[in-house]
């Protein structure tokens, strides 16, 4: 029976991309080209976070995230740097906090279900990762003390707070209300899923063999999809549905921030993640035989780790400029541009091979970027924010 | 006799503190090329490599101004290697320039080396007019040849020169099977051990690795690879991680893959 | 139709294994001195997801036991290996099985198995592509 099932399963993409052909795609690049789908993906809970998916906490992370009060000074909100009108991102190179930050901003969009996060990759959650700008003297410069008042205090936030942990934040200790916290935040940012792309509808056209509507993706866009997945090797790591495999890489980026001074990239991210207490694999994680602490319990470090950054995802990426981890390419057409002419000097004989000159035409060019383009939905529009009662 | 004991009890709490005492390390596979003196002037290239606790460190660079320019800051600390690149990304295209050779010449007339390299050659092309005449400079100055390639391109320098001396970057990235094949064919063969972290991941040293160090005591040697000029703060972090595994090995093992080598190879390159 | 046939001879041969049983008739990684059957789970190796593998090791020539094993895997082309460090235990019936294999890059990949025995190590490679 299950052999029957693959059977079939291999039979329906290999009879309908020979039909493809007309589209100037052969079997090969139709193949590739649908492993970037289908989306959205099954909404999935992240069992190292007990609210998650819950409409309650749902609530309460959507009112704190818009919430000022959050720093001491009542300064930055989360939605001060991750702009709900700029992709969850922010128009600058680098952040700025109390200080110039090291990093850029990335877009929240899509968040949930990653496998690292942050560009070194120092946490393996998203509720660690969003406890981490409270606390950032840089940043929020908050303390648990001041984030358990707030909610305490607050009686919309406390009955909100209540709802979602069935508990009241008074009789919970400050430390833990902080991290309740974060689990409420991470919570709604799993709910930021952004909505499918012209490049999706093609994608899907093709998958169910339906060439006319296929047909509608432009002509440019659609050579350049078969560039990203072919001769242009963008597919080896933005890979899958995310346009991303979550892990690191350096592509020739340079990270000293100053004299003196580097983005150390993932070996940072590592050293971190082996500090923290908030892993999946620790005491303050709901998965309690760390069943999804995968990545944690088996990562590896390598050399090549220090100034590897994550490959970002590519969804709704011509909403979010400037790019890369410290912003240091302004447009996408400068991105392709990195990448058609890589300074190959910056890159180990025996590190990235994938990262050789393309020799792309102007005309490929433009239809790579037609393709990045084609990755972002017509209108992306950001869930309004829901006010927890009296907040 | 009470007092011995007493004394050797101190001895015994004592020694946590001397082995933590870090051990000295010559790094042997360091670069310090144009596009660093910038953001990374001498002053603070000197000062990372201190920093990471090194006896010295054997520096070749894109083009050779870089190293004369740290050799100059610290004499003690630098052992100058000849690099035949004058600006980076010349990986495959020096050995169709049948400029170098004399620019090479030209350069060892002048200054002092240890060595010639870090430089890439694969295979048949280590039998090219500009790599054979490469082997007779190094034989004419005895200095040792830094050569990152394959176990083919090693023998075929051998071929032409079996008294060459050559330090095999990152092992060839080779097998330790086929490293140990190629050190016992050859005397004068060393390999360091850059960019590569299988020998000593988690601080443990698997006994493959430890059986062949076992075997070749006298040629293994510890590098980072600078190859931009960022990672020159990760020599640090690199001689943390390098010290842990050490550890894993005896003593006198340790030492010899620590610097022992390093100082062998150096003193005999520049005849000291 | 091709793909078909190789994809219903896959599913045959991916079939899981029973118990120990030396010698291995159809290895599917062969050294010098040790031949592999080598099952992945789930059978089709998921692109960028964790899998498990599940690694039976016979002499090739007389009796001498497999004492240790160590699997791990490498893209050769591309001369890097995986970002995750697999981790292997003994089973009960002899057989060995690796946690902790994550291939993130589409492509050919070499997983090599490295088996101890008296001081030696004997080097099993099979590869696999990942679409
Ligand atoms: C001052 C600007 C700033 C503020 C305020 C801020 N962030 Fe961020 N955020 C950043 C920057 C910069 C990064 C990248 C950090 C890194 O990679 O180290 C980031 C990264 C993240 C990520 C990781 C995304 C990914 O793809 O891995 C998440 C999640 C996130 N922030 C959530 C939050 C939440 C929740 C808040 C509020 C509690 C918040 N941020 C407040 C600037 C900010
Ligand atoms: C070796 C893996 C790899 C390959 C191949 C690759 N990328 Fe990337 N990509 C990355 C990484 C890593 C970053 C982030 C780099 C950094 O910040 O230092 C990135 C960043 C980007 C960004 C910026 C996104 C943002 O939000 O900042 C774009 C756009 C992009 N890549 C497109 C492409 C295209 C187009 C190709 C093919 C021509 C390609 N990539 C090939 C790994 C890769
Ligand atoms: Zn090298």
């Amino acid at each position: 029976m299950i052999r029957l099932l693959i059977l079939l399963g291999l039979l329906w993409p290999a009879s309908t991309s020979a039909e493809v052909a007309v589209l100037g795609l052969d079997d090969e690049t139709v193949e590739a080209i649908l492993s970037h789908g289908s989306w959205p993906p099954e909404p999935v809970r992240d069992p190292s976070n007990r609210v998650s998916g819950d409409p309650a906490a749902i609530r309460l992370g959507a009112a704190l995230f818009d919430d000022t009060r959050l720093s001491t000074d009542q300064r930055f909100a989360c939605s001060s740097c991750h702009r709900p009108d700029y992709g969850f991102a922010e128009p600058k190179a680098r952040s700025e906090g109390r200080t110039l930050l090291t990093r850029n901003t990335p877009s929240l969009w899509n968040v949930g279900g990653q496998r690292w996060f942050g560009w070194d990759g120092g946490n393996d959650n998203l509720w660690a990762q969003s406890r981490r700008p409270i606390l950032a003297p840089d940043e929020m410069a908050s303390d648990a003390g001041h984030v358990a008042r707030l909610i305490r205090q607050d009686a919309g936030l406390a009955a909100c707070y209540r709802a979602a942990f069935g508990r009241a934040a008074a009789e919970v200790p400050a430390d833990d209300v902080l991290v309740d916290v974060a689990k409420a935040l991470a919570t709604w940012q799993e709910t930021l899923v952004s909505p499918p792309t012209p490049f999706d509808r093609f994608r899907d056209a093709l998958a169910a063999g339906e060439l006319d509507s296929a047909a509608v993706y432009p002509e440019a866009a659609r050579r350049g999809a078969a560039l990203f997945v072919g001769r242009a090797r963008c597919a080896f790591c933005h890979v899958g549905p995310r346009f991303s495999s979550g892990e690191f890489h350096d592509v020739g980026m340079p990270y000293f921030l100053e004299r003196g001074v580097v983005d150390p990239g993932r070996h940072g991210g590592l050293a971190a993640l082996k500090a923290s207490q908030l892993t999946r694999l620790g005491p303050w994680s709901d998965d309690a035989g760390g069943v999804t602490g995968f990545a944690t319990r088996y990562v590896r470090p390598r050399h090549a780790d220090f100034g590897a950054f994550r490959v970002p995802s590519l969804r709704g990426v011509a909403e979010t400029a400037p790019y890369m981890h410290a912003g240091s390419l302004t447009t996408l057409a400068e991105v392709i541009e990195h990448y058609n002419d890589p300074p190959l000097d910056r890159l180990h004989t025996d590190g990235e091979r994938v990262i050789r000159p393309l020799g792309l035409t102007d005309r490929e060019k433009a239809d790579l970027l037609a393709f990045l383009r084609s990755l972002s939905p017509r209108q992306p529009s950001p869930p309004p924010p829901v006010p927890c009662g009296g907040g | 006799m009470r007092t011995l004991l007493a004394f050797s009890l101190l001895l015994l709490a004592w020694r946590p503190t001397l082995a933590a005492e870090p051990v000295p390390l010559i790094d042997a596979h360091i670069h310090y090329s144009h596009d660093a003196w910038d953001l990374l002037p001498p002053v603070d290239a000197v000062a990372a490599l201190r920093a990471a606790g090194l006896k010295r460190a054997f520096v070749s660079s894109s083009s050779d101004e870089g190293t004369q320019k740290l050799y100059a800051l610290a004499p003690d600390l630098i052992v100058p290697v000849l690099r035949p690149y004058r600006a980076r990304g010349e990986t495959s295209s020096w050995l169709r320039d049948d400029t170098v050779p004399t620019m090479l010449e030209a350069l060892m007339q002048r200054n002092r080396y240890a060595g010639i390299g870090e430089f890439h050659v694969f295979s048949a092309n280590a039998d090219l007019p500009v790599m054979r005449a490469v082997v007779r400079l190094a034989a004419k100055h005895h200095v040792f040849l830094h050569l990152h390639g394959d176990a083919e391109a090693v023998e075929r320098v051998f071929a032409q020169d079996p008294d060459a001396r050559v330090l095999w970057a990152h092992s060839g990235f080779d097998q330790p099977e086929a490293i140990g094949a190629l050190l016992a064919k050859y005397d004068h063969l060393w390999a360091d051990l850059a960019f590569r972290s299988e020998h000593g991941a988690d601080g443990t040293v698997p006994s493959v690795w430890r059986g062949l160090f076992d075997r070749f005591p006298d040629r293994f040697m510890i590098g980072t690879d600078t190859y931009t000029p960022e990672r020159w703060y990760y020599v640090g972090p690199h001689a943390t991680w390098t010290r842990a595994w050490l550890a894993d090995l005896p003593p006198e093992l340790a030492r010899r893959i620590a610097y022992e080598n390093a100082e062998t190879l150096a003193a005999w390159g520049l005849g000291e | 139709m091709r793909r078909v046939i190789r994809a219903a001879l896959l599913a045959i041969v991916v079939w899981p294994a029973a118990a120990m049983a030396c010698p291995i008739e159809q290895p599917d990684a062969r050294g010098d001195r040790f031949a592999a059957r080598v099952i992945t789970q789930p059978s089709t190796i998921p692109l960028n997801a964790p899998f498990s593998l599940i690694v039976e090791v016979c002499p090739v020539v007389g009796d001498t036991a497999a004492e240790a094993i160590t699997l791990d895997a490498t893209m050769p082309r591309h001369r890097h290996g995986m970002n995750y460090r697999p981790e292997v235990t003994r089973l009960d019936d002899g057989r060995w099985r690796a946690d902790g294999f994550l291939f993130h890059m589409p492509g050919a990949w070499r997983i090599a198995v490295e088996v101890e025995s008296h001081g030696t190590v004997d080097r099993l490679t099979l590869d696999r592509t990942v679409p």
